[in-house]
């Protein structure tokens, strides 16, 4: 069973990447990043012809992509398959994962909404708080003001796309979907998008006693309560970041001992998401 | 690469690597640039919002004391907006849940400094004016 579901998962992933781009190049015809973004996000929803099927497409087919391509990661690092990829290669596909990442964060703050602002001004403030070169780097990624959205969208829609399909390009052309698995993810997509309808945003101006940021970032939120954001929100994914480019690089047993704190690290992060799912941050 | 080819390539490849890094200095500080942008909002003259707490565009505005006050918004944590609680008279961030009495001052909550207190000037109407970068 599993065995017929390792080739299969990069597939169905490489699917949903697909309708994620279509569905994103539908969605910015009326998209625009400035002005009030909240209402235009509202307005693909409720006025925008089929606007909702669109938005939820686009929303369902980029979590599912990222689902799909962790279950794939976390199989590749479970059976030490970076033994066979080159450290270059290696480094190549754990980038792409910290990108698939970033861009759904960069499309949860485009929704425009309280909770996609806050986890925009989050993100900027976590950045400022890196030694030296902080504030600089957060600039590249969010900015106060009029042009909040921008630099997300610009992220979001060309550059952070763009440099995940070329570091990809040579592991993509291994999997890619035949027309069979291309037919059942949209056929899965479109019944998604058809039955679930958005969660409800609230307002930027809205009040609200408690506002969560995405899925995965719910464990830092929770640490971010307890410890400064340097080490709360910075050094976590650098450190698991670093662990897992260094492993190719690392004869046992530093190797060996390296994967397992990488596997106590990730449950640890994975339990730390769930119980905030649960329980609130 | 043989030697021959190493001491013909070599220098070339130092200099394409020096070029990209004197570029990317210039593309860096173009890139990063920031304009600082003030923005002024206005509240209602001062015996109007007596014992009250306004909030506009970021801004609190409060009346305790004989002048009025402004704090901003953004909290002194990650910059969420925080909301003022009546009933506690104090103001709570809904993401990591710092807290904040009518002044400003922390009171608990992961956040390190008080909220930001805004210079405030009256306009010729009389109405208060409170200056913030955005
Ligand atoms: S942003 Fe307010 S407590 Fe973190």
């Amino acid at each position: 069973m599993l065995r017929a579901l390792s080739p299969t998962l990069p597939r169905l992933g490489l699917g949903c990447l697909a309708f994620c781009l279509a569905s994103g190049v539908v969605l910015a015809f009326y998209y625009r990043p400035a002005g009030n973004v909240f209402r235009n996000v509202e307005e693909i929803t409720t006025l925008v012809p089929y606007g909702k099927l669109f938005r939820q497409l686009h929303y369902g087919s980029g979590q599912a992509f990222v689902l799909f391509m962790l279950a794939h990661t976390l199989e590749h690092f479970f059976k030490k398959r970076y033994r066979t990829y080159s450290p270059g290669e290696w480094s190549r596909l754990v980038t792409a994962v910290g990108l698939c990442l970033l861009i759904l964060f960069t499309g949860f703050v485009l929704k425009g909404d309280k909770e996609g602002i806050f986890a925009g001004r989050i993100f900027m403030n976590m950045l400022r708080a890196v030694p030296v070169a902080g504030e600089h780097l957060s600039r590249l990624f969010v900015r106060p003001g009029d042009h909040f959205f921008f630099l997300p969208y610009l992220h979001h829609c060309f550059l952070l796309p763009g440099v995940l399909v070329y570091l990809t390009r040579s592991h993509i052309r291994r999997w890619v979907p035949g027309a069979q698995t291309i037919y059942l993810t949209g056929v899965g997509l479109v019944l998604f998008a058809l039955l679930v309808p958005p969660r409800p945003a609230l307002p930027p101006e809205a009040p609200a006693p408690l506002v969560t940021g995405p899925w995965f970032f719910l464990g830092f939120q929770s640490l971010l309560k307890t410890a400064p954001p340097f080490w709360a929100g910075i050094m976590p994914p650098v450190f698991l970041f670093a662990g897992l480019l260094s492993l190719p690089f690392l004869k046992d047993p530093w190797g060996r001992r390296l994967h397992g704190l990488l596997i106590g690290l990730l449950a640890l992060y994975a339990l730390l998401c769930l119980r905030a799912f649960l329980a609130g941050p | 690469m043989d030697r021959r080819e190493f001491f013909r390539e070599g220098p070339f490849r130092a200099l394409g690597v020096l070029v990209c890094a004197l570029a990317a200095y210039p593309v860096f500080r173009f890139m990063t640039f920031r304009k600082i942008r003030k923005t002024t909002v206005t509240f209602p003259p001062a015996p109007d919002i007596q014992s009250r707490v306004l909030y506009r565009k970021g801004v609190f505005l409060t009346a305790r004391g004989p002048h009025p006050r402004a704090l901003s918004a953004r909290c002194s944590h990650l910059g969420c907006t925080v909301r003022f609680d009546e009933v506690t008279q104090t103001f709570r961030c809904p993401c990591h849940g710092s807290v904040f009495d009518a002044d400003g001052k922390r009171l608990e909550g992961p956040a390190r400094k008080p909220l930001e207190a805004l210079p405030v000037t009256v306009g010729k109407d009389k109405e208060i004016l409170v200056t913030r970068i955005l």
